[in-house]
């Protein structure tokens, strides 16, 4: 039980960087750019803004993380 | 003839720069400048000063371990912590010899009462044998800079030290409102506030995953009891080395971080670029710090 209860937490704490990543790029496949002259989905900016901003601070908090552990092995 | 011009050539400035000096000074390095027993006193500290500030800017001493009083040899330990408790050396040291090269930026730096320029030691050791034989009620402040985990903080690959250690080494030694600095990642506990600082939110993660969550494994599978390995790392984990040693050292105000330390000197090809991978102090560190006195937390 203490091991399920470990590997649980596991999972859910290397989860969280990933969560805005994807959360991101679900938002830009919601939203896709529209072509020229198109007619433009309504939100369509506000939903692009947000998902990229949510992808892009996923990939910087896999990259911190990253950081964090070459820190830790020494390597920086 | 070319050869001979071009070696006179080089020659020239050096012997210009040698010829400059009056006479040889004392080197800062020189064990002889520290009595072999007892402490310094407040004229024999201004006189070794005086030596360092001759020196090549950083003083380095250069003691034998014969001359190192009580101080222990030991093996040096690992820097990563995977799945015993946190190695703690307390004074070790491995040997006085010829500078390790490429270990990065670490070191000891002291600023004594009465003198503008810091004591800068590259080797814990050194630093250590230095700081014994300091007055008491010297140092007004003291940085330990290198790699930190919790409830410890190495300064090179052979010496690193927890609060007993730090305790034992500073006590009676810091002047009255004198301050510790622990610069290195998690050397005080991420303490209970809140905060909306997602840096500081992956830094707590990355800690539990690293100090927890990977040691606990570890030890499940040497064959460790489930509830004795969680209940180890649990108190293990967010260790306050900071707070620890305010309690040991009673009126010195004692910082650590509760943040992995980030030093933007120390990133690969920064250091070689700013000329700083061999620095004794760090710059900028980017991280949240945490002060205690006597266990109260202070401000920063």
């Amino acid at each position: 039980m203490s091991d399920l209860k470990a590997l649980l937490e596991v999972l859910l704490l290397a989860a969280i960087p990933v969560m805005p990543v994807i959360a991101g790029r679900l938002l830009l496949k919601r939203f896709p750019k529209t072509e020229a002259g198109a007619e433009p989905v309504p939100g369509e900016r506000a939903g692009r803004l947000i998902g990229n901003f949510l992808f892009w601070c996923g990939i910087l908090a896999i990259l911190l993380v990253l950081v964090f552990i070459l820190n830790y092995k020494g390597v920086i | 003839m070319g050869e001979f011009l071009a070696l006179f050539l080089l020659l020239s400035p050096a012997a210009v720069v040698y010829g400059g000096e009056e006479r040889p000074r004392p080197p800062a390095t020189s064990a002889d400048a520290i009595p072999s027993d007892g402490e310094m006193t407040m004229e024999e500290l201004d006189r070794f000063y005086d030596n360092a500030r001759r020196g090549s800017g950083a003083p380095e001493m250069d003691i034998a371990p014969s001359r190192g009083g009580g101080l222990k040899y030991s093996a040096p330990e690992p820097k990563a912590v995977p799945a015993t408790p946190p190695p703690v050396t307390g004074g070790a040291e491995k040997s006085a010899g010829g500078e390790e090269k490429g270990t990065g930026g670490h070191g000891v730096t002291i600023q004594v009462i009465g003198s503008a320029q810091p004591l800068a030691f590259r080797r814990g050791a050194d630093a250590a044998a230095a700081i014994r034989r300091l007055p008491a009620g010297s140092i007004t402040s003291i940085e330990f800079y290198g790699h930190g985990a919790p409830g410890y903080q190495t300064v090179d690959p052979d010496y690193s030290l927890g609060s007993e250690e730090a305790g034992d080494l500073l006590r009676g030694k810091m002047a009255p409102g004198a301050t510790l600095q622990f610069t290195g990642c998690n050397t005080a506990s991420i303490g209970d506030r809140m905060r909306l600082n997602p840096a500081f939110g992956l830094s707590s993660i990355t800690r539990r995953l690293l100090y927890f969550s990977l040691p606990y494994f570890q030890d499940r599978l040497d064959g460790r009891s489930a509830e004795e390995a969680r209940e180890f790392w649990e108190r293990e984990w967010n260790k306050d080395l900071a707070q620890e040693t305010s309690l040991q050292l009673r009126g010195t105000k004692v910082c650590g971080y509760r943040t992995f330390g980030l030093v933007p000197e120390r990133l690969p090809g920064v250091s070689h670029l700013t000329g700083a991978n061999e620095a004794t102090s760090p710059g900028y560190v980017a991280g949240v710090k945490a002060c205690y006195i006597n266990g109260v937390e202070v401000r920063p």
